[in-house]
């Protein structure tokens, strides 16, 4: 525990909102949320549907803003950049994992893990090597010329995942990463994750999923808008006492 | 913003994916350069067969037309002030004398035209030109038999396809023509002319020559329509056309009702009117160019439709809305200079078909080019930006929930 408190913070949310509607529609899906997260942890945020915790996610990723609040990325605060300099963020300390893998159709295994580089200005043949590399640690290397719709679930998001670490993130926000497969897969892909995690990454994981939670190295559980618990906080208050 | 490279490896990949659809769209502008080059160079064709005479004849030649300097605008094509053969001409014999005692004039001759009949074994109504034996040198025509005018009181030269016409054969030398009451053996037959347009504005093919003295005596009104002059050498032409200037000023009361005109000058009013028709039946051309724009419009806006998703994921990998508005507009340009490069090679072949049928080749010249891929540039960025703008707007969120 100790060691987890020396590393730095990575993300730093203080009262973060976010209303949706106006007048008497007007709710509030994140309601007041503050949050630290350390380098290294593997968060999973817990909840009911419509907690707002994929909001959350969003807001974290940078492809939604916040009504309210103060959000501190890497010690900077990024809710008042420019969407250019938003989009630099997303390309270059965030990797994406969906619930529905997200490949695009038409490009090859290859292509897709290499997307990521196309917005850091990385050339054609630099990286196609970098994604094949990725690709390789995943034991995917004979599966780059095939296209999403010749993989099977599992596959597929091993192909999303290693898209996501193709460009060294420093956070991976993984929204019901296990959503769409089958127990087996599911656990393929949460040793995979795990792994990622043990080599020092910092992971964010939205899910429903009770099982799950035992991979994450911290828990949140939210609802309607607002953190309920958080196994953190609770062991440093018992720490206190 | 990413490098331009990435984009276009990025247009080039989706281009591909969809080949058939580019196909297509890249057709409809096609279509639109390609009737806009055709158009240009049969236009530009035209003009260059008459200033390309002009050089060949020796470069040191020099034309004088009656009337009052040609219009500088082609708004006045309409109401110019230019000669008419119905006009009365404002040279003169004595103007011709006087232009043969200038020295630094070497051959001088008249070109007088009357429309008459002409009776051979069967009668044609053609145009007589009188003129002097100089014109042999300074013009496109030669002889195929006989002798050109040498004198005052010469036979009459006629062309190839008016021999044809009047005697059924090519072979008329020394049969006799009836002009009105005179009689004239034929003693020349000119060679067939390769191309009818000349800067003598006769079609010598069916055309007779006879001298100034000679076609006075048929039609006492004959007027001298143009006179070209020939110097030295090209060096010379400036010199005398000083001297041609000043010597007819002074003929003529100071009024500059005459023209010397010289090189592309001489083909000014045939390349002015060209080019204003050429400019109407391109900017009718450029109606399907505008429909081809609108088929890329359409194209790309369906591609934006059908890449919501696509647009949402890359937006989360990181993309600007700049790099997503330069990946289509890239797109959409490169589909418009495709369609560019094909329509300028489909417009010169289809000019070149048509030329077939024509009296002179088409030209393609480098502004027809630029021409051709700017304009297909212009219409690849301004029907392209429209999509471009609104696939670069969208909300990453709702794009990735989006299902197609």
């Amino acid at each position: 525990m100790a060691k987890k408190k020396k590393a730095p913070h990575v993300i730093q949310l203080s009262d973060i909102k976010k209303r949706y509607g106006i007048g008497d529609a007007e709710h509030f899906a994140l309601d007041g949320i503050d949050l630290t997260i350390r380098k290294g942890e593997f968060v999973a945020i817990m909840g009911p549907s419509g907690c707002g915790k994929t909001t959350l996610l969003n807001i974290l990723g940078l492809l939604d803003q916040s009504t309210d609040g103060e959000y501190k990325l890497n010690g900077t605060n990024v809710e008042t950049i420019s969407q250019r300099k938003q989009a630099k963020i997303r390309s270059r300390t965030i990797g994406f994992v969906f619930q529905n893998f997200n490949l695009i159709p038409r490009l090859t295994v290859l292509e897709n893990v290499a997307l990521p580089l196309t917005y850091k200005g990385v050339r054609k043949m630099k990286r196609l090597k970098a994604a094949s590399a990725i690709l390789k640690t995943f034991h995917l290397e004979n599966r780059e010329y095939y296209m999403p719709r010749q993989l099977s679930g599992g596959q597929t998001q091993r192909v999303a995942i290693a898209r996501a670490l193709v460009n060294e993130p420093s956070i991976i926000l993984a929204d019901e990463p296990t959503g769409n497969l089958d127990s087996h897969a599911s656990h393929i892909i949460m040793e995979e994750l795990s792994d990622i995690h043990k080599r020092g990454n910092t992971i964010i994981m939205v899910t429903h999923n009770p099982r799950l939670t035992t991979y994450a190295s911290r828990v949140i559980t939210m609802l309607d808008g607002k953190i309920d618990t958080d196994t953190d906080t609770k062991k440093s208050e018992e720490g206190a006492r | 913003m990413i490098p331009l490279l990435l984009h276009i490896q990025n247009a080039r990949d989706s281009l591909k994916a969809n080949r058939a659809r580019t196909l297509l769209t890249v057709t409809g502008v096609a279509i639109g350069i390609a009737s806009i080059v055709t158009v240009l160079s049969l236009a530009s064709g035209a003009t260059y067969v008459v200033a390309q005479q002009v050089n060949e004849v020796g470069g040191n030649i020099a034309v004088i037309r009656p009337g009052y300097e040609a219009p500088s605008s082609s708004t006045d094509l309409v109401n110019r002030q230019v000669y008419k053969q119905t006009d009365t001409s404002s040279l003169t014999k004595s103007d011709l004398k006087r232009i043969a005692t200038i020295p630094s004039v070497t051959a001088h001759a008249p070109i007088m035209l009357v429309r008459t009949t002409l009776t051979g074994d069967t009668a044609k109504t053609a145009d007589i030109v009188g003129t002097t034996p100089d014109l042999l040198m300074m013009s496109h025509i030669e002889m195929k038999e006989g002798e050109f005018i040498e004198s005052e009181n010469a036979p009459v030269v006629i062309g190839a396809q008016l021999s044809i016409d009047l005697f059924g054969t090519e072979d008329s030398l020394g049969k006799t023509v009836t002009v009105k009451d005179k009689t004239f053996y034929v003693g020349g037959i000119l060679e067939r002319q390769e191309n009818p347009m000349n800067f003598n504005g006769v079609d010598f093919d069916n055309a007779a020559l006879l001298s100034p003295t000679q076609i006075t005596a048929i039609n006492p009104t004959a007027q001298i329509q143009q006179i070209n002059i020939q110097t030295e050498s090209v060096a010379t032409l400036d010199r005398a056309i000083i001297d041609v200037n000043k010597a007819l000023l002074a003929q003529h009361n100071n009024e500059l009702d005459f023209r010397v005109l010289r090189g592309e000058e001489i083909a000014a009013p045939t390349s002015q009117l060209f080019t204003v028709v050429a400019g109407v039946t391109a900017a009718i051309a450029s109606v399907s160019l505008f429909v081809g724009g609108i088929g890329i419009m359409n194209i790309m806006l369906v591609n934006v439709a059908e890449r919501t998703r696509e647009i949402g994921i890359r937006k989360a990998l990181g993309a600007s809305r700049s790099d997503i508005m330069w990946q289509f507009l890239i797109e959409s340009i490169i589909m418009a200079l495709i369609g560019g490069v094909f329509g300028g090679l489909l417009g010169l072949a289809s000019a070149f078909v048509i030329g077939l049928f024509l009296t002179f080749t088409p030209v393609i010249t480098w502004p027809i080019v630029a021409i051709a891929i700017g304009t297909a540039g212009i219409v690849g960025v301004l029907f392209g930006l429209y999509p471009a703008l609104r696939a670069a707007r969208k909300n990453p969120i709702e794009a990735l929930n989006q299902y197609t």
